[in-house]
């Protein structure tokens, strides 16, 4: 039975496993016998304390020079967390980061239709472009190093060719820039992920819902308090499904309105965005050619009143400037931001940048993705010293995440038993789905792609181009193994899991094997110098000799797990008894090495950072 | 599926009776639940059609509104009234002819919420949050720690928390057959040929892998251990590295009825998970209707629902019958919501906190309704211990108390075997249905 948690725990409260262990099987020059404590708290080798930020921040290990210049010198590790802060890597971890706060990668989900204006596009590319119109936004505020207010406040947007098709978006057809800064056109507010037409679908609340699903986003996902999931109780004969009856009782019921007074007014500001962006409607209206509606014999379209099919023919009129004062017809509360006035959705934008609960929720939630815990884990005292370093630097995105990184309780591996009553924070992290693929990719170049297509998949007119093209199945639901692996699907699976499951080994070790197996094949076969290799640096396919076995071992410990060992360690020995083993077996020696690295490449150490 | 008439079902029981197999009720004297089945239709069914039927005098709207002529209700046992249309759901009729009895219909769980994932949550957990484990993976983690695996997941919709190391999803497409079935890994992307995948792995493969990660796991223990969370991350590890093993050596019993890149209909997911119980490859598995139940728009879509549904059901239940599992098994079906008395504008149903469950199989207290609710389809107060409704949930002067998400999964804890006091301390078990109360 635990003892009760206490607030007031001396400091001095030691568990006698603060000094570090020693007398250990896996040794290795970077893992002293003793890890610095504070008595509290036992805290990483300066290496090891880079690996684990180079796995948070970009889901690659550190290069060996990066290892050499921490090892040689500790201070060097504030130098190389802003050089990660500058990369490629990181904009996919800030992606990823968003991605998960927003629940926005769902393959699972409908497609919009590849037909019409789209037609010759795969359901892929529609996926990756509509998901990546609100992270490229994201991805622009953070790497060129703007207010990450802006992400409510901008007055700008991201658009492909595909996503200037699908809603008539500004776009330069002639630049060879994919991707390019671009503004919504049918009239609505200009607010950052507010306005993103993706995130309205992801978050559609329209009809009966009246947009609360929209307000309840923004109060959860911005503001950290959320309302639904707050007890709802419903009685007394109150006729949820009558809309007018609702909102009655949401202004008068005291045990509505004591969410309703707050849910309502914030949801009135995105009866604008009435339009019901989803496949069968937009289908239906490519079918019946995009024509105008003809309202004269008083038949209504079939989806219901300004729901007419030209509105949902690409490029999809998503807005309807008229439809922003619905609220009125349900008299229901007049929008505001939490008792503030504000005109529009622009200035809800403007309030939730001033409003210090969203500094303090973004606080929470970048330190939660990155320590792995939920946001309303994080300890106060640590959100408030991160929300403060936020905020003093002007909102920069990458401030946060170097404070988060560098932040005493990253660095710590352990606690006492005590104190991790009230840290939750310490303690190892499990790779994600997505850091293990980056992970993967930069060591030994491979991508697990798979031509995803049904035959006759891009049959027929009405299929259009049904298929899905190659998929990458560790960040894939609908093909691949993302939530097997402990990742969201955004649909149904919303928190990521972070025990390792039977499912997240087999497929880091199906992966892992395969992966081996194509660097090596690379490296023997294609690449035309040793230096030009990936792995396979220091030994060559009849290369037998232990000695140059186990020194190619340890260049591979130290690049795959990111630990200098001698080459007579015992972790060394390890592996080229399983490379031995493996030959002599009657496996070749790209089998032994497919063995073995595939052994390094899911090590508890990789698993875990 | 033909509906199996009660007589051929009532001549299969005596023949097995004359074949010695056990037939006798688990609680008759005999043990606690050994499998459980959590079945989901997801997104919300509407009691009023089935097991909740109220008179058309009352300000509700039942399936009379769609067809009137067909409707009928009965009473089956001890107090099971339901509405039936053997025209439109005759499978709901088949349920209760062959297997009401079996069955303890749950009326009257207030779920707090009608949003679906909070729903969700609290009708699997017990709890308002996704971090704590379902009762199936509980269970599972629990009593099947010498299977391959604890719990088995085809729905996507459990909730493994930190047990997530005795339990595995089968994928929205059977994607485990591909890590499981080399000759159904997926294949190279387009413009590149060879096969996949690039290298497989034999046995002796496996085993030295294995043995190098254990080995290396038990080092990192020792340098980073230190006791509290990380241990138990490396013990979720060697549990993990365990049962991966387990379920890699008994892969080819059961991927062959995995088909990948499909989303298996509940129908063909019943075999698989029934063929899992029965090889003793898990204890727990939850499955999921594949049709949409939430009904904003055309709230008589739920007649095909119920249709297929309790098709399915009794699929499942006639194999785990004839597989000599249902005297073992504790069957769940469940639906996280229900929904509005009345109709809306758009001729759907929206989300309604009151719901109802159905519990069935080893222990239960069959063949009756437990709880209720009112004339305006909100949940009564109940006797937790005898399932009794005793008045209404607004009279504060009625006895009883509402029986809410917590006290449901409690009694379902209780009813396994496990402590229910250890998750809900301050829970009172909802214990009416079962035998071992």
């Amino acid at each position: 039975m635990r003892p009760t948690a206490v607030l007031f725990i001396a400091v001095t409260l030691v568990g006698a496993s603060s000094c570090g262990r020693a007398g250990n099987d896996v040794s290795g020059s970077d893992v002293a016998t003793s890890d610095p404590s504070d008595g509290v708290r036992s805290y990483l080798q300066p290496t090891e304390r880079l690996l684990r930020i180079s796995m948070a921040l970009r889901g690659t290990r550190p290069s060996l020079d990066e290892l050499a210049a921490v090892r040689a010198d500790p201070g060097a590790l504030d130098g190389l967390v802003d050089a990660y802060l500058d990369t490629p890597e990181f904009a996919a971890t800030v992606k990823d980061l968003h991605a998960e706060i927003f629940l926005l990668r769902r393959d699972t989900f409908e497609m919009l239709p590849a037909l019409g204006a789209l037609f010759g596009y795969n359901q892929q590319d529609i996926y990756r472009s509509q998901v990546e119109e609100p992270l490229r936004l994201v991805e622009h505020i953070v790497m060129n190093d703007r207010p990450y207010t802006e992400i409510v406040t901008a007055d700008y947007a991201f658009a492909n060719d595909v996503l200037a098709k699908m809603y008539g978006m500004p776009y330069d057809s002639q630049s060879s820039e994919e991707w390019q800064l671009s503004w919504w056109s049918d009239g609505r507010p200009a607010a950052g992920l507010l306005s993103s037409a993706e995130m309205m679908r992801r978050w559609e609340s329209n009809g009966s819902n009246f947009n609360r699903g929209r307000a309840n986003m923004v109060a959860g996902k911005l503001l950290c308090s959320e309302f639904d999931t707050r007890d709802i109780t419903v009685q007394g004969g109150i006729d949820v499904a009558d809309e007018l009856a609702v909102s009655h009782a949401v202004m008068t019921e005291e045990t509505c309105s004591a969410c309703h007074q707050t849910l309502d007014p914030l949801a009135g500001y995105f009866w604008g965005f009435m339009r019901v962006v989803r496949r069968d409607v937009v289908r239906d209206a490519i079918e019946s050619n995009c024509a105008e509606w003809d309202y004269s014999d008083g038949a209504e379209p079939p989806y219901g009143p300004n729901h007419a099919p030209e509105y949902y023919c690409y490029p999809i009129t998503q807005y309807a400037t008229f439809a922003e004062n619905d609220w009125e017809d349900w008299e229901l509360r007049a929008p505001a931001y939490f008792g503030q006035p504000a005109h529009d959705l622009t200035e809800v934008g403007e309030h939730i940048a001033a409003d210090p609960r969203f500094s303090a929720c973004m606080a929470r939630r970048f330190y939660g993705y990155i320590a792995q815990l939920p946001q309303k884990a994080v300890p106060f005292d640590v959100a408030a010293e991160l929300q403060q370093v936020f905020e003093d630097s002007g909102f920069n995105a990458k401030a946060l995440m170097r404070a988060v990184v560098l932040h005493d309780s990253f660095a710590a591996y352990a606690t006492t038993e005590e104190q991790s009553l009230i840290e939750p924070v310490v303690g190892l992290k499990t790779v994600r789905p997505e850091q293990y693929a980056r992970f993967i990719y930069e060591l030994t170049g491979y991508r697990w792609i798979t031509r995803a297509d049904k035959p006759g998949c891009g049959s027929g007119f009405l299929n259009g181009s049904q298929c899905w093209g190659d998929v990458e199945l560790t960040t894939s639901d609908l093909f691949g193994f993302r939530a097997m692996q402990g990742g969201v699907d955004s649909f149904i699976i919303t928190k990521p899991q972070f025990v390792p499951t039977p499912t997240k080994l087999l497929t880091m070790d199906m992966l892992a094997h395969d992966a081996a197996r194509y660097a090596i094949d690379h490296d023997f076969d294609a690449a035309p110098s040793a230096e030009s290799r990936r792995l396979l640096q220091q030994v060559d396919e009849d290369t037998t000799d232990e000695a140059a076995v186990r020194q190619q071992l340890v260049w591979l410990h130290e690049r795959i797990l990111g630990v200098q060992a001698p080459n007579d360690d015992a972790d060394i020995g390890l592996s080229y008894s399983l490379f031995a083993d493996v030959q002599q077996d009657g496996g070749s020696v790209r089998d032994a090495w497919t063995v073995t690295i595939a052994t390094l490449l899911q090590d508890p150490r990789v698993i875990f950072f | 599926m033909t509906p199996v008439s009660r007589r051929n079902f009532m001549l299969g029981s005596a023949a097995l009776a004359a074949l010695g197999q056990r037939v006798a009720r688990a609680g008759q004297g005999g043990s606690r639940p050994e499998f459980l089945v959590v079945c989901i239709a997801e997104g919300g069914w509407d009691p009023l059609m089935s097991f909740d039927p109220k008179s058309p005098d009352l300000a509700v709207d039942g399936p009379w509104v769609d067809f009137a002529a067909s409707e009928y209700t009965r009473t089956y046992n001890d107090n099971q009234f339901v509405q039936l249309n053997d025209e439109h759901r005759l499978s709901v009729t088949n349920f209760f002819e062959l297997w009401g009895d079996r069955t303890a219909v749950v009326n009257g769980l207030w779920q707090g919420s009608i949003v679906h994932e909070p729903c969700r949550i609290r009708l699997l957990t017990g709890t308002t949050q996704a971090k704590h484990p379902d009762f199936a993976t509980r269970f599972g983690a629990w009593a099947g720690a010498d299977n391959p695996i604890g719990s088995i997941d085809f729905s996507g919709l459990s909730y493994a928390g930190a047990l997530s190391a005795t339990t595995g999803r089968v994928g929205s497409r059977s994607q485990l057959k591909a890590l499981l079935d080399p000759d159904a890994a997926y294949g190279p992307p387009a413009g590149e040929s060879g096969r996949r995948p690039l290298y497989q792995p034999s046995t002796a493969d496996h085993d030295r892998v294995r043995g190098v990660i254990e080995q290396r796991a038990a080092a990192l223990r020792s340098l980073r251990g230190e006791g509290g969370a990380n241990d138990q991350r490396l013990d979720d590890l060697m549990t993990s590295i365990e049962r991966q093993a387990r379920l890699r050596d008994n892969a080819q019993s059961f991927v062959g009825g995995l088909d990948l890149a499909s989303i298996p209909a509940l129908e063909d997911q019943v075999p698989l998970a029934t063929n899992l119980l029965h090889k003793d490859l898990c204890r727990a598995v939850t499955l999921k209707h594949e049709l949409d139940w939430d009904t904003h728009t055309g709230n008589m879509r739920q007649h095909a629902n119920y249709s297929s549904f309790f098709r399915a059901v009794n699929t499942l239940l006639d194999d785990l019958h004839s597989k000599g599992l249902l005297d073992r098994t504790l069957v769940c079906v469940l639906s996280e919501m229900g929904r509005t008395p009345r109709l809306n504008a758009a001729g759907g149903k929206d989300h309604w906190t009151h719901s109802s469950q159905l519990l069935i199989g080893a222990g239960v207290k069959g063949g009756h309704t437990y709880g209720a609710t009112d004339a305006l389809v909100e949940s009564m107060k109940m006797d937790l211990a005898s399932g009794d409704p005793t008045g209404s949930a607004q009279d504060s002067r009625a006895a009883g108390e509402l029986l809410k998400y917590d006290n449901f999964a409690a009694g379902i804890l209780q009813h396994l075997g496990l402590d229910p006091g250890e998750v809900y301390p301050t829970v009172t078990p909802f214990t009416g249905w079962s035998e071992y109360a």
